[in-house]
């Protein structure tokens, strides 16, 4: 069974914010800020993007108690996940362009 | 040293995890498979540190609103095989506003460093089918004819 990611638009401006620096690890609130979206509709499209392995995540390494916070999760774009992520926006795009226009295209170009 | 007192009280008001906060992310994590459970309400907790309190709130009240989706997400089946992997591009409604022509524009940058203008709820870019955009770029009637004419697009960037 072939998997299926819908390519809302949140989830292209999650993919936007991560791919803006792909080497970056993000933790929620950062992706959610960068994103533009509201708190808690980043973390399904993450965790979807983590199973079709185009995002991979990690415990922030540090001391809770010298840090005096919890560790974070960090997430970050694996290389075939950033690379698969281009093509799916400008895939997106097109798909977009091709909507906004309704007029036909004419046979032949006006000189 | 009042100041300096003053100051350390409000980081550490600033940092903590509210009561009710931490209740929301919780309660937001019981409906989560039991695998996933305890990873996302060590994650959802994390993230409340260093958040102000209304923002706090906010943060545990999205967490909370979104935590069935959050769920079916963790419980789709994904195969490995992502190479089978189907995009599906799904007709998107616009919100009201944006509808409505009152976006809410942002300003991003293109790859070779350009700036654009692009609407924050609906992904509308700056470039209308007129040829001209909100960043000041003069309107050409030649661009604007061929995008009615022909479908140009043209990228964001």
């Amino acid at each position: 069974m072939a998997d299926r990611l819908r390519m809302t638009l949140p989830t292209q401006f999650v993919l936007r914010a991560l791919l803006s620096d792909p080497q970056a690890e993000l933790y929620g609130v950062e992706i959610s800020d960068a994103a533009g979206l509201p708190s808690g509709t980043v973390h399904p499209i993450l965790a979807r993007l983590e199973g079709l392995r185009w995002v991979q995540s990690r415990w922030e390494d540090i001391d809770p108690k010298v840090a005096g916070r919890p560790a974070r999760r960090y997430y970050r774009l694996t290389a075939a996940g950033a690379q698969a992520a281009r093509t799916a926006l400008a895939e997106a795009y097109q798909s977009k362009s091709k909507r906004r226009v309704r007029i036909p295209r004419p046979a032949a170009e006006p000189s | 040293m009042t100041t300096e007192g003053g100051v350390i009280m409000a980081e550490r008001k600033m940092r903590a995890a509210g009561f009710w906060p931490r209740h929301a992310v919780q309660a937001a994590t019981r409906v989560l498979p039991g695998s996933t459970r305890e990873r996302y309400r060590q994650e959802f907790l994390a993230e409340l540190y260093g958040l102000g309190r209304t923002r706090q709130l906010r943060h545990a009240a999205g967490v909370l609103s979104r935590c069935w989706a959050l769920r079916a997400a963790i419980n789709t089946p994904s195969e490995a095989a992502a190479a089978d992997m189907e995009l599906v591009f799904p007709r998107h409604r616009r919100p009201l506003l944006c509808r409505l022509n009152r976006h809410r524009w942002e300003t991003f940058r293109t790859e070779d460093a350009k700036p654009y203008q692009r609407c924050q709820r609906c992904g509308k870019d700056e470039t209308d089918i007129w040829g001209g955009n909100k960043s000041g770029r003069e309107y050409d009637p030649n661009e604007a004819y061929k995008r009615i004419i022909y479908g140009g697009g043209g990228g964001p960037g």
